[in-house]
């Protein structure tokens, strides 16, 4: 049991005679006309202006809302005329299962495991929806949201190359410091808050509904930060950053002596001894703060062991909690100082993972604080603030299931599960209160939790291939996808039960799985076949370290991008455009469609995307001038994609990472079911978007390409 | 009783000694952050912060609600109804440090009336020294000696209705002084202050009830087998002037306690 479950359990037995006796004697005292005088005091006086502030406050919003219905209500009227007089239903409700896999829900429908899901299938649709080129989640889900190719939204993967470094960059957004900075002594104070850009292009649908007078609101989302206005309410889900800027880094304390087995980087932390306590810290962000120095902030804390009991008592900032080996904090709050007054707010969970011989304790990145957040996380601001305050705390972070701990082996298979449904208990929360809040228009809430845990338990299912011959039994890792369907059919089964015959629930996923068992390294084989020189005598590293752009005619960056090395784009670009662009294009699909592993014979690469007839738009021009769709059991090696050159092509994948989906589209379809029956050939979730805003009467905009599905009556 | 009281009159006396010859204002702004403080310590240690800080959270969100959803009028409603139990239940979660707090802040409190709820009588005013009997056949058996600095300036008025007898005085020097009622052989004094800087005025001496000599603890109770149950001096209610407001002390001393228990809760960790 979580700390946080056990606590709510001592609450409950919370004895209501001590408050009887309690009341009685303050009625008493009270009751006494002298005492009553002289009773005005402080106590009391904090009971009443606390408690009933918050009513004084929500009466001047309240009357303030009052004064200004009419008009709000007439302006209002005209736009819902607009936008509901045509309308083919009241409510939509969107729910993304981020990876949820057509044949894993056909085969557990069939074996009766997914009632709900099965209902759907039976008596609205089940469909296989189609994914985006590549099916990545940021290019998919934006797609999702903007009814466009990726050519039109600028999202092709996690990373995109920043040409004149030939270094990754996010795709989705890039934060800068304030323009304006003051520099005084030793600090540098930022004038305004860091600049933020959303390098999606592209309205969301609910842009479209919001302007039509329509109530959106919209959860996790991935791509959606930073948050952008419009009228409803977001709060922004996969690339919201922790508060180091990173997309998640964790931190591993111990005891342990490190020696040789320090890791490269800061994650891994030791937990020194000072007298009978032991002390560490938590890395927070760079300190830019101060001008004479580049100090990361820190916030120490201590731990008592109590071997015996199996616990530890950790101190942060003052505040004691005891942890039990196994098991999670409840979420910490944190505060890393830059001086002058100014501070960063986050949170994290504590993990014990052992006590001896060595103390072993892990910490989650630390997310923005969804009260205080150094960023913009939501829109209206405060929504974020709203959430947290009704639900509690919860985790901020884009990919706050952390995959890597696990990967790397710092956290183990239960420690990872359940860390992931902690998270997905909070997101089930925040679902629930916007489609209580919702209860016309759109509620749309993705669950990454899908995503996660079929990249990390794969491994588990036979063969790391589904339904193969052999069968495992019911060893509890085997089950761990199932369960996770189970789940996810669980939470359809209650949303289910809050709507009803005139809203449309969709439940979608971005992509499917299929097992990752072998890496491609397609740095290596550009390199082999003399498309990306290494210096002379140089042995290559992280991030093209010692590549010789002059001599480099294409590399490979992200998860299924080749760009070439063109000249008047990339710095050091040789590679001319037009003809001779063209004819290296044509080289490297021919050479990578048939590139055979010699291991089991098979051809690792299933079809080349060229990326100039393959999108349309704007953006085009931005995107890898070439995408690997990956055969099944195929994908880009870890290597690959920090542009690393190695020894060999083909590498075995032994990480815990096991299931992907970054292959070739076909191979990995979403899933689709609704309560509503669909028309329509071959739904992909580039339609979602037009079809939502026809189901509301807005006019599709001409520029979306999905095209709107068609409804059949309901029955 | 009597020694307690008296222990805590000291008390308060030393804790006000450093500031007699400033303004009350400045002690006054000091016993405020005194109890400030221990009503904070109070209520971390004796109530449920954990289950106060939900409780608080949630009434911030509904107010929240209303802010971001005023157009969907179920919901404010809903919001306010939700606000309206969650005042219920933070008031619950308060009763056990209020419960706690009545008695220290009943104490604090009448020994701040005590300091700063009047002010010493002034050199030529006249003022009201009233005693009360238990039986109306003693009242002809009165009879009042002043000291010297307080001159009787009207005859004694005898109300047999109430059994009391007033006098009419004027002071003419400061100091500290006792006057003494005569009931036949019997004589009671009672403090009388003129012009003494900051001190603890004693308006009444009573007889009676521990909760009477609790509200009155500026001098030793009258006898209980005496013919006198009270002796009262009028002083006049201190005023403390912001701008053209007149108020009296406990008005600043609950705003500076508030605010400062709203600045202090950070650094004491408690959630009000």
């Amino acid at each position: 049991m979580s700390q946080a479950k056990r606590n709510r359990t001592n609450k409950s037995v919370r004895p209501a005679r001590t408050v009887f006796v309690l009341a009685l004697a303050l009625a008493l005292g009270l009751l006494s006309p002298m005492s009553a005088q002289a009773y005005v005091g402080p106590g009391a006086g904090f009971a009443v202006l606390s408690s009933f502030l918050a009513l004084f406050v929500a009466l001047v919003h309240a009357v303030f809302a009052f004064l200004t219905w009419p008009v709000r209500q007439a302006f209002r009227m005209v736009r819902r005329r607009r936008a509901y007089r045509k309308a083919r239903v009241k409510r939509v409700v969107i729910l993304g299962f981020d990876g949820m896999d057509p044949m894993l829900a056909e085969r557990y429908m069939q074996q009766g495991k997914l009632p709900h899901f099965s209902r759907l299938r039976d008596t609205g649709t089940f469909r296989p929806l189609a994914t985006t080129i590549p099916p990545i989640s940021p290019v998919a889900w934006s797609s999702f949201l903007t009814g466009v190719n990726p050519g039109k939204h600028n999202i092709y993967d996690f990373l995109t190359p920043d040409r004149e470094r030939y270094l990754p960059e996010l795709s989705s957004a890039r934060i800068r410091d304030a323009r304006k900075i003051l520099k005084i002594g030793r600090y540098s104070i930022p004038l305004g808050r860091p600049r933020i850009k959303l390098l999606r292009k592209a309205k969301p649908f609910w842009h479209f509904l919001g302007d039509a007078g329509v109530f959106c609101s919209v959860i996790r989302v991935p791509i959606t930060f930073p948050p952008e206005k419009f009228s409803g309410v977001l709060l922004s889900g996969m690339c919201v950053p922790d508060v180091k800027g990173s997309q998640g880094t964790f931190s591993f304390h111990t005891t342990r002596h490190l020696g040789a087995e320090k890791p490269s980087g800061r994650v891994v932390i030791p937990i020194e001894k000072r007298g009978a306590r032991l002390c560490s810290y938590i890395p927070g962000p760079e300190n830019t703060l101060r001008r004479d120095s580049t100090r990361e902030l820190r916030v120490p804390f201590t731990v008592r062991p109590d071997s015996a009991r199996g616990q530890v008592e950790i101190e942060v900032d003052r505040k004691r909690f005891p942890l039990r080996q196994g098991e999670y904090s409840d979420w910490v709050e944190l505060k890393f100082k830059a001086g002058l007054g100014i501070r960063i707010h986050g949170i994290c969970r504590f993990y014990l993972k052992a006590i001896t011989p060595d103390l072993e304790l892990y910490v989650t990145p630390v997310n923005l604080h969804p009260m205080k957040p150094a960023l913009p996380i939501s829109h209206p601001f405060i929504y974020s603030v709203y959430l947290a305050k009704l639900t509690g705390l919860y985790a901020t972070l884009g990919l706050a299931e952390d995959t890597w701990a696990l990967n790397d082996g710092f956290l183990d298979d239960e420690a990872f599960l359940q860390q992931c449904y902690l998270i997905q208990e909070e997101r089930e929360r925040m679902f629930f209160d916007a489609l209580e809040k919702t209860s016309r228009g759109a509620c749309i809430c993705v669950f990454d939790i899908t995503d996660r845990v079929q990249h990390m338990f794969w491994r588990y299912l036979p063969n790391g291939r589904p339904f193969a011959a052999e069968n495992h039994g019911d060893a509890k890792p085997e089950g761990v996808i199932e369960e996770l369907y189970r789940r996810m059919d669980h939470l359809v089964g209650r949303a289910l039960k809050k709507i009803d015959d005139d809203t449309l629930l969709l439940v979608i996923s971005d992509h499917g799985f299929k097992s990752f068992q072998r890496g491609v390294n397609l740095n290596t084989w550009l390199h082999r076949h003399g498309y990306l020189a290494l210096k002379s005598g140089a042995s290559s590293g992280e991030w093209f370290e010692n590549v010789d752009w002059g001599r480099s005619r294409a590399y490979a960056l992200g998860l299924n991008g080749i760009y070439l090395n063109q000249r008047n784009r990339e710095r050091l670009g040789v590679v001319e455009p037009g003809k001779e662009a063209m004819e290296l294009k044509r080289e490297l699909r021919e050479g990578l469609e048939s590139l055979a592993d010699p291991e089991t014979g098979r051809v690792a690469v299933q079809q080349v995307f060229d990326s100039s007839t393959t999108f349309s738009g704007p953006y085009t021009e931005n995107a890898p001038d070439l995408i690997i769709g990956y055969a099944e059991g195929y994908r880009a090696s870890w290597d690959s994609v920090q542009g690393r050159v190695t020894q060999d092509i083909f590498e075995v994948n032994s990480k815990a990472w096991s299931g992907d989906h970054c292959i070739h589209p076909d191979l990995v379809p979403g899933v689709l079911f609704s309560n509503w029956r669909f028309t329509c050939e071959r739904p992909g979730i580039i339609d979602i978007a037009p079809t939502v805003l026809d189901l509301f009467g807005i006019p599709v905009p001409p520029h979306q390409d999905g095209k709107p599905w068609e409804i059949r009556p309901r029955g | 009783m009597t020694g307690f009281l008296a222990l805590v009159n000291h008390l308060f006396d030393i804790l006000v000694w450093p500031f007699r010859s400033l303004h009350p204002f400045y002690s006054l702004t000091v016993f405020s952050l005194l109890t400030t403080v221990f009503t904070l310590i109070v209520f971390r240690y004796a109530s449920d912060q954990p289950a106060m800080r939900r409780v608080k959270d949630r009434l911030q969100a509904h107010v929240l609600e209303v802010r971001l959803f005023p157009d969907q009028l179920p919901l404010v409603l809903r919001a306010y109804s939700r606000l309206l139990a969650g005042v219920l239940i933070y008031l619950r979660h308060s009763l056990k440090p209020l419960a706690l707090l009545i008695l220290p802040l009943l104490l604090i409190l009448v020994q701040l009336e005590a300091h700063f709820g009047r002010i010493p009588i002034r050199v030529g005013d006249n003022f009201l020294l009233k005693a009360r009997l238990s039986e109306i056949a003693a009242l002809d058996q009165v009879s009042l000696r002043l000291p010297q600095g307080l001159r009787s300036t009207a005859p004694a008025l005898h109300i047999p209705d109430m059994r009391e007898i007033d006098w009419r005085i004027q002071a003419e020097l400061p100091g500290r002084h006792r006057a003494e009622i005569m009931v036949g052989d019997r004589a009671f004094s009672k403090q009388i202050l003129v012009a003494t800087p900051l001190t603890r005025p004693s308006p009444q001496r009573v007889r009676g009830s521990l909760w009477e000599q609790f509200l009155h603890p500026g001098e030793a109770p009258l006898p209980e087998d005496g013919p006198l149950e009270r002796i009262e001096v009028q002083y006049q209610p201190r005023k403390f002037h912001f701008g053209s407001f007149e108020i009296e002390w406990l008005a600043p001393f609950l705003i500076m306690t508030l605010i400062g228990a709203f600045a202090l809760k950070g650094i004491f960790r408690t959630e009000i």
